[in-house]
C-alpha cells in the first residue's frame, strides 16, 4: 500500500500577505489610529455639510458608557464634549442611550442638562444637534454639530446629519470588536485547512485516476454533487480512506 | 441536459450572489479554501464580465456560492426512515457514490440519485 499521500503543491508557511488579504476582506484589519483617524475626518464632514455648524464633533461610546474615542473640529468643541464625560449628562450621552437626535435650540434657555449647558455656554455653544450612531440594536456614540447662535439647526440639517451618521456607525462598527484578531487567525486556519484537505483528496484521485489536476477537482466536484454533500466533506473522506488498509466501507 | 456558455454561467452565479446577499468577499475565501488560485479581484472582475475565467475555476465558484447559500438554508424535515446521525448518513452516502464510481459506473444519473430509496 502506498502510505505517502501525495501532497499539494503549494504547501508553504502562511504568508503575512494571506493574512493582510483575510483582514481587508473582512474590513476588520483597522487600528486604533485608524479609528481616530476616521473620527476626526467624520467630525470635519459633519461640519462641512451641515451649513449653520460651526464645530462638529464624533463620539465612540463603550457599552459602559465610558468614551471611547473622540474626533473634534476645534478645541472648544472638545472641550464641550469632556463636559458631557465629566458631568455625566448632555445631548450626546442622551442621544446614544435613547437612539434618538436631540435638539438643544438655546443653552441659556434648555432645562433638561442644565449643569452641561451652563457649563458649555462660556465656550460660544448657543445651539447643539446631537445624532446617535446606530449600527445594529446598540449604539455606537454620537455625532453633533454646535453653533453659538440661537436655533441655528432645520429639520433638514437633522435629516441630514441622521443620514450621515447612519453610513458612519456601518463603516465604524468594523473597528470595535476586539476579539478581531483571533477571529481572523481562525478564519484563515480553517481555510487553509480545508484548502490542504481538498489538495491531498485531489492529489489522491490524480493517482488513482491516472489524471491531472483539473480533472481530478472536476472528479472531486462531481463526487461531491453526486454524494449532495459538501466538496471539504468529500474530499476528508477520500484523504481519510486513503490509510485504510481496508478499503470496503462498514455498513 | 445542455451546458450552459460561459457568460450564462456568470451571470447566473452574479445572479445567485445578489439574491441571496452573498458579499464577493466570503465567496472567494470560499473559492480559496477549495483550492482556487486567482485572487479576489479577478474573481470579482470574473463575475463583472471584466475577465474570464477557466472552467475549473468558474465551477469553482459556482460551487463556492452554492455551499454558501446551502448553509444559510433553514433546516428541513427529516424522515422515518433517515439515520438519526446525519454526518453518518451523509458519510454513507458518500462512500457510496466513491464505491459506484470506483467499480466503473460512471452512469451516476446526477444528483439525488444516490438516496436511501
Amino acid at each position: 500500500m502506498n502510505t505517502s499521500a501525495p501532497s499539494s503543491s503549494s504547501s508553504s508557511p502562511l504568508p503575512p500577505e494571506l493574512l493582510a488579504i483575510f483582514g481587508r476582506t473582512n474590513g476588520h484589519l483597522l487600528t486604533e489610529q485608524t479609528a481616530h483617524n476616521a473620527v476626526d475626518g467624520l467630525a470635519e464632514i459633519a461640519r462641512d455639510i451641515i451649513g449653520a455648524a460651526e464645530g462638529a464633533g464624533v463620539s465612540l461610546i463603550n457599552t459602559d458608557g465610558t468614551r471611547m474615542s473622540v474626533g473634534a473640529t476645534d478645541p472648544r468643541v472638545l472641550e464641550a464634549d469632556d463636559q458631557q464625560y465629566e458631568l455625566g449628562q448632555g445631548p450626546c450621552m442622551s442621544a446614544w442611550v435613547s437612539g434618538e437626535p436631540v435638539y438643544i435650540a438655546d443653552t441659556h434657555t434648555d432645562q433638561r442638562w442644565q449643569k452641561w449647558t451652563t457649563a458649555v455656554a462660556p465656550l460660544g455653544v448657543r445651539s447643539c444637534l446631537s445624532v446617535p450612531l446606530l449600527d445594529k440594536p446598540t449604539g455606537l456614540g454620537a455625532m453633533k454639530v454646535y453653533s453659538n447662535t440661537v436655533d441655528a439647526f432645520s429639520g433638514k440639517d437633522r435629516r441630514l446629519l441622521i443620514n450621515l451618521a447612519r453610513s458612519a456607525a456601518t463603516l465604524l462598527d468594523h473597528i470595535q470588536a476586539s476579539d478581531t484578531p483571533q477571529r481572523i487567525s481562525n478564519d484563515v486556519k480553517a481555510s487553509l485547512a480545508e484548502r490542504d484537505t481538498i489538495g491531498v483528496a485531489r492529489g489522491i484521485l490524480m493517482e488513482r485516476l491516472d489524471v491531472d489536476r483539473q480533472a481530478a477537482m472536476n472528479h472531486l466536484i462531481d463526487l461531491a454533487t453526486d454524494a449532495n454533500t459538501t466538496i471539504g466533506f468529500m474530499a476528508a473522506i477520500i484523504s481519510e480512506r486513503q490509510d485504510d488498509t481496508e478499503p470496503t466501507p462498514d455498513p | 441536459m445542455s451546458k450552459h456558455t460561459p457568460e450564462e454561467q456568470r451571470q447566473r452565479t452574479l445572479h445567485a450572489i445578489h439574491s441571496s446577499g452573498l458579499g464577493v468577499q466570503s465567496v472567494w475565501v470560499r473559492y480559496f479554501s477549495f483550492t482556487g488560485d486567482v485572487d479576489e479581484f479577478e474573481v470579482d472582475a470574473y463575475l463583472n464580465g471584466l475577465i474570464t475565467l477557466t472552467p475549473l475555476d468558474r465551477d469553482l465558484v459556482s460551487l463556492a456560492v452554492n455551499e454558501l447559500i446551502a448553509e444559510r438554508l433553514p433546516p428541513t424535515a427529516p424522515y422515518s426512515n433517515d439515520s438519526e446521525d446525519p454526518d453518518e448518513s451523509d458519510t454513507l452516502v458518500a462512500l457510496d457514490v466513491l464505491d459506484d464510481r470506483e467499480n466503473g459506473n460512471e452512469d451516476g444519473g446526477g444528483p439525488g440519485a444516490s438516496g436511501n430509496t
